[in-house]
């Protein structure tokens, strides 16, 4: 009987699953088909070598890669990557800055304010990024504060605006893991050895802290390199990954759907590289979760 | 000259009191136990000391320095604590190392002393190993050397051994008394564990609500405790009703009992509780001048070195222990038995 019964609820749960991986996998494989087909009557990579193919010297792009004002000679797949993935780099650790102190802060000194905080920290989820925008467009870009003024303070005004965006995550990450750890003795343990305030933090909040902070930052830049529309207005130049996929979705016939299997590939490479990273600190881990 | 000098210590967190009017010298090298019922202020007492807790009033003076406003990583104290609370980032020697490296102490000297506490807690080899590599009473002893490594000028401990097993705590107890003694570091040792503070201890601080009750050596506390809370929670107590006789005798179930403690206060009738250490009742055979009671044995409870009986007298039950020996016969529920003690073993309490 209780065979029979396990049997129905394991065809039941295969079922489900079958049913979801069909509604993930299906259109991911009509984009690969049709990234194939780019040439007509065959079947071949075209659309992929268009993409991240280097061109001839005369017919390079030439686009500022960065803040810093290095010119690069490269298709803008690269050059739009490479900056994306800077801002994302940037939003991590300022986002990791403000979050890991303002949570450990909360929980050991004023942990009746939690609710609060939680509020503010999921408000990016009800705000539209659209209204993001233009909120800080309008606050920032006149005086007082002028920040698009400067190519720094554009790329500061983004990097803000994204930490903000992923502020839900980043938050209620690390959060759990706070949660896990008995932060307010360990505190207190280290306080009467003697340690200060970033002494705490740095080496024994932030490193107990390090399976939440990965995929906080994981998640971070996952976000960070996919927007859009912050990016766009920011850096109407289309210098973003964003822009560049909205363009090339926009111009081109076969080309999008490369793309969309290329940053695919790409999105699950990082996710394994920050599994490997955090498998490497496993013991934390563990002591973390008792 | 006291080493450490607690005075007229106060907390208050918002309408309770938590400790009140506490003082205390404590001199260099010295064992103090604070000893008392959950929640009487122990832990907070000992949280002033670290500086984690501010006092409403009174000062904190360590070797002569007023530390009262002196912040936590400041004073120089170790803590140990219940949970452990060892870096689950770091290696046991990087545990014990951590204060030196706070303290920016020479590499070299910082090797040499970790291995020293390692030999210290006898975990020589442990290095390498993660707290949760550890059972919890070397997770303890761990704690304790990574305290001690700082070479504090107290070490406070609050309630250590209350989350291990029975064997275990008592091999760490006798551990930490000969670290203690090698090391003659001036410790206070918080527990609620009579026995611990019994067996540890050079004084013991008996508290209750906030207050202190007695300050005595354990000697001092268990036989000539002063106040009849100090009587009943160090130790078990035997207490016995009756009324006051002629003569200075208490009358126990139409017996007569005499004290060497005179009866001031109370006139013949007048209802008088006398109470005695349970080890002080002798069930066979009594000594000239001792007092004898006929009672009715309710039980008898085996404890391996121990037996204790439990007695019943004009309707006061009470128990007495007897120490195990191969010639003893116990008792069965339901015998009358003679029991007797010596004037000097009763008190009379309130
Ligand atoms: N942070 C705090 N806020 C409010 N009240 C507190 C705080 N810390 C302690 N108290 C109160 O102060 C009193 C003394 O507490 P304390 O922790 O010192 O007791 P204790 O003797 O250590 O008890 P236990 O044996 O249970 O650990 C208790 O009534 C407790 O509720
Ligand atoms: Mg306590």
């Amino acid at each position: 009987m209780t065979g029979g019964r396990s049997l129905a609820a394991r065809l039941f749960a295969w079922a489900i699953f079958i049913v979801c991986a069909a509604y993930l996998i299906v259109p991911l494989a009509t984009q690969f088909d049709y990234s194939l087909r780019a040439r007509r009557g065959e079947i071949g990579f075209t659309a992929y070598t268009n993409v991240l193919s280097i061109p001839e010297p005369d017919k390079v792009l030439q686009v500022q890669a960065s803040p810093l004002k290095i010119t690069l000679n490269l298709p803008r797949f690269y050059s739009s990557l490479l900056f994306s993935c800077l801002m994302a780099v940037l939003t991590i650790i300022v986002s990791t800055a403000i979050v890991v102190p303002t949570a450990y802060w909360v929980h050991l000194r004023v942990p009746r304010l939690k609710p609060v905080i939680e509020f503010f920290t999921v408000l990016p989820f009800a705000i539209p990024g659209i209204v993001l925008t233009f909120g800080l467009l309008r606050t920032y870009s006149g005086p007082p504060f002028s920040l698009t003024n400067t190519e720094l303070g554009t790329v500061a005004l983004l990097v803000g605006g994204y930490t903000i965006a992923v502020l839900p995550y980043t938050y209620r990450s690390v959060d759990i893991g706070l949660r896990a750890i008995d932060i307010r003795t360990l505190t207190e343990a280290a306080r009467s050895l003697g340690a200060g305030w970033p002494a705490i933090i740095l080496q024994v909040i932030l490193p107990n802290l390090r399976v939440a902070v990965l995929s906080a930052a994981l998640l971070t830049f996952a976000i960070a390199i996919g927007e859009y529309t912050l990016a766009n207005f920011l850096f109407p130049d289309e210098r973003a990954f964003g822009s560049y996929m909205a363009s090339v979705g926009n111009n081109k016939i076969f080309e999008p759907a490369a793309l969309t299997i290329i940053s695919f590939v790409l999105v699950w490479i990082l996710v394994l590289l920050i599994q490997r990273v955090g498998r490497g600190t496993g013991q934390t881990q563990m002591t973390g979760m008792r | 000259m006291a080493y450490l000098e607690l005075i007229h210590l106060r907390k208050v967190f918002g309408a309770t009191v938590a400790v009140e009017s506490f003082d205390l010298d404590v001199a260099k090298g010295e064992f103090v136990s604070f000893l008392g019922p959950s929640g009487c202020g122990k832990t907070t007492t000992l949280r002033m000391i670290a500086g984690f807790e501010q006092p409403t009033e009174g000062r904190i003076r360590i070797d002569g320095e007023d530390v009262t406003d002196t912040p936590p990583n400041k004073r120089r104290l170790g803590m140990v604590f219940q949970s452990y609370a060892l870096f689950p980032n770091m290696t046991v020697a990087d545990n014990i190392a951590f204060g030196l490296r706070m303290a920016k102490a020479p590499a070299q000297l910082i090797q040499q002393r970790v291995k020293e506490m390692l030999a210290l807690i006898q975990m020589e080899g442990y290095g390498k190993r993660y707290s949760h590599q550890l059972s919890g009473g070397q997770q303890q002893r761990v704690a304790l050397a990574r305290a001690l490594a700082i070479q504090p000028r107290v070490l406070l401990l609050d309630e250590p051994l209350s989350a291990l097993d029975a064997k275990i705590r008592d091999e760490l107890r006798n551990e930490i008394r000969r670290i203690q003694q090698a090391l003659h570091i001036t410790t206070i040792y918080v527990t609620h564990d009579q026995e611990e503070a019994l067996a540890l201890s050079d004084r013991i601080v008996v508290m209750n609500a906030g207050r202190v009750e007695q300050v005595g050596t354990p000697f001092d506390i268990y036989n000539r405790p002063q106040t009849e809370f100090v009587a009943r929670f160090v130790g078990t107590l035997s207490t016995l009703r009756g009324t006051a006789g002629a003569d200075g005798c208490v009358m126990v179930g139409g017996q007569p009992v005499r004290l060497t403690q005179p009866l001031s206060d109370k006139r013949p009738g007048d209802a008088v509780t006398i109470a005695l250490r349970p080890e002080t009742i002798t069930l066979n055979g009594a000594a000239p001048g001792d007092n004898r009671l006929i009672a009715k044995v309710e039980g008898v409870t085996f404890l391996g070195s121990i037996v204790r009986v439990q007695l019943s007298v004009n309707g006061s039950t009470f128990v007495a222990d007897a120490l195990n020996n191969p010639n003893f016969t116990p008792p069965h529920a339901g015998d009358t038995v003679a029991i007797s003690f010596a004037p000097e073993a009763a008190r009379v309490v309130e």
